[in-house]
């Protein structure tokens, strides 16, 4: 298959991982899946998409096996909303699933599909159970009910415990290469190529967030002003101004984001009950709308975590940017666009220094995931990407 | 409550951009929007309101709606004539949540509100009903700014504010002692001055607030704060180990060490007048003023060592180490120790 080929239905948003795809569909036209599978995969390399896609497929009423995972049937459509009555999408909003959780998962997965063909449970962030879930999970795994399906996923296998993992199916997602998610970017989504190409760049071809960056100009900005942040810093001053302003930026990109998938999901859960876009939701319908609304709020609370996360991460390469330079590797850099300013840096600080700033970009990463206040922790980063004083690093 | 009579004359508390007048001068109208998250703000307007028109026509009939469990017709039926002539109040909550009978009524009711009836309604935020919105203020809604109190500059004038409608003085430090004690919770912060005010005589000074509020957390956690960044080290230390012994937890104090420390790395450095930062920063004058004095104390380097020592403090106390007081210990007497006096 051919980087230019477009995937058909259900898989047409999984650009760059036509291995995975391939197996996948190739399960789904058996039509006798093993009832557990672990998808892993870096972020941004659709995990989550690929589970929603893959139970699509197991629920499709295409006629052909071979079209499973058409993308028109009704179950295809309700899967993809995420309404689908036998496909549950589990995300943890916790920083750790709670058993009751997971006892309340198994039980749910012993009842037979209402309409679907399976009962699929999809756990997006598998990788967030305890060991001690996880072997509730582990029974229910073993000798699952025939009708169900378990769909796990996690960044890599290692972070699933090893009795899990070796019951159930692998499936391996790759990061994508730029040019498949710039490609994608212009077929589906309309951009022009350099538009495409500088979202995929910054984005490190996590589809999610090039998708994001390239339709959302304040989504843009915000990134911007992040990577820029470094070029502040002269005293402890700016730096702990910067860190307000990372906070708040953070802060804005999380509740702009939650808004615009809030008001997508709301859209094709209309659209999937086919509702015009103003039309009154009808009674018997209110719950679902209900439904997707708490959803949205809990989204809303996590995302600012997840959002400082992705700062963080586009500041991380700011100074892999810088590295690069420092070490003449020839590599592309993925803030091209900054090169003068990169260089500024880059020739004022030593590549060991450089090497300790992303430590401690690294460091406030785990820092939020501990529950360390934000702000603080982003004080002490940014504290860490002074420029040494007595080295007479100036500011840029 | 301090007060519920309208303060007409006063000085309105808060420059935030609010499109509206300030709460504490709303005076009855026919379509009053609260809008914002502030319960607190909401609930002083609406008892002000019913209070008004209660005394303007001696007495008033009051409805209160749920907009997210409301039914079709209510609203038109509370809004016709009263049998016996009395004043209509409505009063609409939730709005942020309501339904569609509640969405098409007050459409329509907005097109052409009855003018002898007082409606308030409050919509504390988000995307739900913004039409609706729309319609009233086009309809001539007064619309009231109910946004939270963020910045302690805030707070320290709702107090003054409350103090001035209740004909009471209290001096700034006592003003700023109450915020840093109560300040976290507005409902808190105003059942605190109602309660000097009605237990204490004269004015009102830091003693008198740290006898009633000097107990709390967030109150001791700056104390601990203060005299480490000062250089104290014996007090802040011994104020720290008896307000752990005492099963105070060490979460907030770290948060205020934190943030004083803040405040003071804010400043430090800057040849801008206290003024000017305090503009620039967000920050209210005598605290720039305090954070300076403090920031002397430090150099450059010592405030970024500080830095990363109260975070690692947070990170400890937060479940990293076996040891939490140990790790607010080890803080404040890194801090105290960089002060040089
Ligand atoms: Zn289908």
């Amino acid at each position: 298959m051919s980087a230019t080929e477009e995937l058909p239905g259900v898989w047409a948003d999984l650009p760059g991982q036509d291995q995975a795809v391939e197996a996948l569909r190739r399960a789904a036209a058996l039509g006798a899946p093993s009832h557990a599978w672990l998808f892993t995969g870096p972020p941004g390399s659709g995990r989550s998409n690929a589970a929603r896609s893959f139970a699509a497929a197991l629920q499709c009423d295409a006629a052909d096996p071979d079209g499973r995972g058409c993308g028109q049937c009704r179950p295809c459509r309700t899967v993809m909303a995420g309404i689908h009555p036998d496909v549950a999408l589990i995300a943890t909003e916790k920083v750790a699933y709670q058993i009751d959780d997971v006892r309340q998962l198994i039980s749910k997965a012993q009842d037979r599909p209402s309409s679907g063909k399976w009962r699929i449970i999809i756990v997006e962030d598998a990788d967030r159970m305890t060991e001690r879930t996880t072997n509730v999970l582990l029974k229910s795994i073993e000798e699952p009910p025939p009708h169900t399906v378990w769909i796990l996923c996690a960044p890599s296998p290692a972070d699933v415990l090893v009795t899990v993992r070796s019951r159930c199916r692998p499936v391996t997602l790759g990061v994508p290469s730029r040019t498949a998610v710039a490609e994608l970017l212009v077929r589906r989504d309309g951009l022009t190529p350099e538009q495409a190409d500088f979202a995929a760049r910054v984005s490190q071809s996590h589809i999610g967030i090039a998708r994001r960056l390239a339709r959302d100009e304040g989504a843009r900005q915000r990134r911007d002003r992040t990577v820029r942040l470094p070029l502040r810093l002269g005293t402890v001053s700016d730096a702990v101004i910067a860190a307000g302003d990372l906070v708040e930026l953070s802060t804005t990109e999380a509740s702009s984001s939650a808004e615009e998938r809030g008001a997508a999901d709301t859209a094709s859960l209309r659209e999937s009950l086919g509702l015009e876009a103003d039309a009154p939701v009808p009674p018997q319908l209110r719950s679902q709308f209900k439904a997707l609304e708490e959803l949205n709020k809990r989204r809303a609370k996590r995302g600012v975590n997840d959002s400082l996360d992705r700062a963080l991460i586009d500041l991380t390469t700011f100074y892999r940017d810088v590295l690069t330079l420092q070490l003449s590797t020839g590599s592309e850099l993925v803030n091209a666009y900054l090169e003068r300013e990169l260089a500024e840096i880059a020739h004022r600080s030593t590549p060991e220094q450089t090497l300790a700033r992303i430590d401690y970009i690294a460091e406030a990463r785990r820092r939020i995931t501990a529950n360390v206040q934000p702000l603080l922790a982003m004080e002490a980063m940014m504290a860490g990407l002074l420029p040494a004083r007595n080295q007479g690093e100036p500011r840029v | 409550m301090v007060a519920n009579k309208p303060a007409g004359s006063s000085r309105s508390s808060g420059t935030r951009a609010g499109t509206g007048p300030n709460w504490r001068q709303a005076v009855p109208a026919p379509l009053i929007l609260l809008l914002g998250p502030e319960a607190y703000v909401a609930g002083r307007v609406l008892d002000s309101i019913r209070q008004q028109v209660k005394e303007r026509d001696g007495g008033a009939e009051v409805t209160t709606f749920d907009a997210s469990t409301y039914q079709r017709g209510e609203l038109l039926l509370a809004a016709s004539p009263s049998l016996f002539g009395d004043s209509k109040v409505i009063e609409a909550m939730s709005l942020a949540t309501m339904n569609e009978d509640f969405l098409e009524d007050v459409q329509a009711y907005a097109a052409s509100p009855a003018t002898d009836v007082v409606m308030v309604l409050h919509h504390s935020g988000g995307n739900r009903g913004k039409k609706v919105l729309d319609a009233l203020k086009a309809a001539g809604a007064v619309v009231i700014d109910c946004q939270p109190l963020k910045k302690d500059a805030e707070k320290v004038d709702f107090v003054s504010q409350e103090f001035k409608a209740a004909r009471r003085r209290i001096l700034p430090e006592a003003t700023r002692a109450l915020v840093a004690a109560v300040g976290s919770d507005l409902a808190e912060l105003a059942a605190a001055c109602t309660q000097l005010a009605q237990d204490t005589t004269g004015d009102i000074d830091q003693e008198t607030v740290d006898r009633y509020f000097g107990g709390r957390v967030e109150a001791t956690g700056f104390k601990v704060a203060d005299a480490a960044l000062s250089g104290r080290g014996p007090t802040a230390l011994g104020t720290l180990r008896h307000a752990l012994a005492t099963g105070t937890d060490p979460v907030p104090i770290v948060a205020a060490l934190a943030m004083k420390l803040r405040q003071v790395a804010k400043v430090a450095g800057q040849r801008k007048s206290s003024g000017m930062l305090a503009k620039e920063l967000g920050m209210p004058p005598w605290q720039v003023q305090q954070a300076q004095e403090q920031a002397r104390y430090f150099s450059h380097d010592d405030l970024v060592r500080c830095l990363r020592l109260v975070a690692e403090a947070d990170a400890q106390v937060k479940g990293a180490s076996r040891d939490p007081q140990y790790a607010v210990e080890r803080a404040v007497t890194g801090i105290a120790l960089a002060a040089r006096r």
